[in-house]
């Protein structure tokens, strides 16, 4: 494959899908939220968290970058072991953004993105506006060399 | 004037202010001398907010600067449902690079070489690994707290 026929293909052949791994309900407890910060942060330098309702329809989206402003703001939760996420009210603080359409966008659109250096995770969502994968920078790489070689 | 209508004026008008002062802070940050690694350098980016006998600032140039400024982050807060203060003042200081990125981004497509930069490329933001443990550490004794409280 060239790289003018990579560019215009559509966004899934670099989507990872493997979304229930980053999903978190606004009725789960704040504690299980910190421990998903915990494991991802220790994996990789590039992970990202997306809030849901129980449609998978995004409500909010935590970019490693952004972590320690959640992070403080768990902090400042006076009742931890009880509260839930919803508390949090992520989605004023952390709308959704970074995003791309499973339909529509291209390979093109994500690098686009990815090298205006703002973040090192796209994600994206369907037409009903439900998570439907992200797409990290080191992976694309991969992907890139890869399908270009 | 409708309810929506409020929503959005409450939205955008404040960013069009941060937007505009944004701008005013690259602006001084520039009069000031604290950007730009030499003289030389400095004599040609501040160039364009001179007078046309380059002695003194151009009031309207700089005023003209941080309207369109303060327009960029208006026209980025769109599509955001709460005000987000630090985009907008970003915006509003870097709005140059980001509309000279954008254009070149929809307009063109990547050359390979661009590709390859973006291969060869480092994460957009290196994680703080030790604030993140510091504040998780932090987390995780509140929550013993409360569980024995």
């Amino acid at each position: 494959m060239n790289l003018k026929e990579l560019l215009k293909k559509p966004v899934e052949i670099i989507t990872e899908n493997n979304i229930l791994d980053d999903i978190v309900l606004p009725d789960q407890p704040i504690s299980k939220l910190v421990e998903m910060i915990k494991v991802k942060s220790s994996k990789s330098e590039e992970f990202l968290i997306v809030c849901t309702n129980e449609e998978y329809v995004v409500n909010a989206v935590i970019t490693s970058k952004e972590v320690i402003n959640l992070l403080n703001r768990i902090v400042d939760v006076s009742d931890l072991k009880s509260s839930r996420i919803r508390a949090l009210t992520l989605e004023n603080t952390f709308p959704p953004k970074f995003i791309v359409h499973k339909g529509t966008a291209t390979v093109e659109q994500v690098l686009s993105i990815m090298n205006s250096g703002i973040t090192d995770v796209v994600i994206v969502i369907d037409e009903q506006q439900k998570y439907a994968g992200k797409i990290r920078r080191s992976r694309l790489k991969e992907r890139l060399q890869m399908l270009l070689s | 004037m409708t309810t929506t209508s409020i929503e959005l004026l409450s939205r955008l008008g404040p960013a069009f202010i941060v937007g505009f002062f944004g701008s005013a802070a690259y602006i001084t940050a520039l009069f000031f001398k604290f950007i730009g690694d030499s003289e030389e350098r400095r004599r040609i980016v501040i160039g364009p907010f001179l007078r046309s006998d380059m002695k003194k600032a151009g009031i309207m140039k700089c005023i003209w600067y941080c309207i369109i400024g303060g327009f960029v982050a208006t026209v980025f807060q769109f599509d955001v449902p709460n005000f987000v203060a630090v985009q907008s003042l970003i915006l509003g200081a870097t709005w140059p690079a980001i509309v000279s990125q954008f254009l070149s981004g929809r307009m063109t497509s990547p050359s390979q070489k661009e590709v390859d930069e973006f291969v060869n490329s480092q994460p957009a933001s290196p994680l703080n690994t030790d604030e993140i443990s510091k504040r998780l550490e932090e987390i995780h004794s509140k929550l013993t707290t409360t569980r024995r409280g």
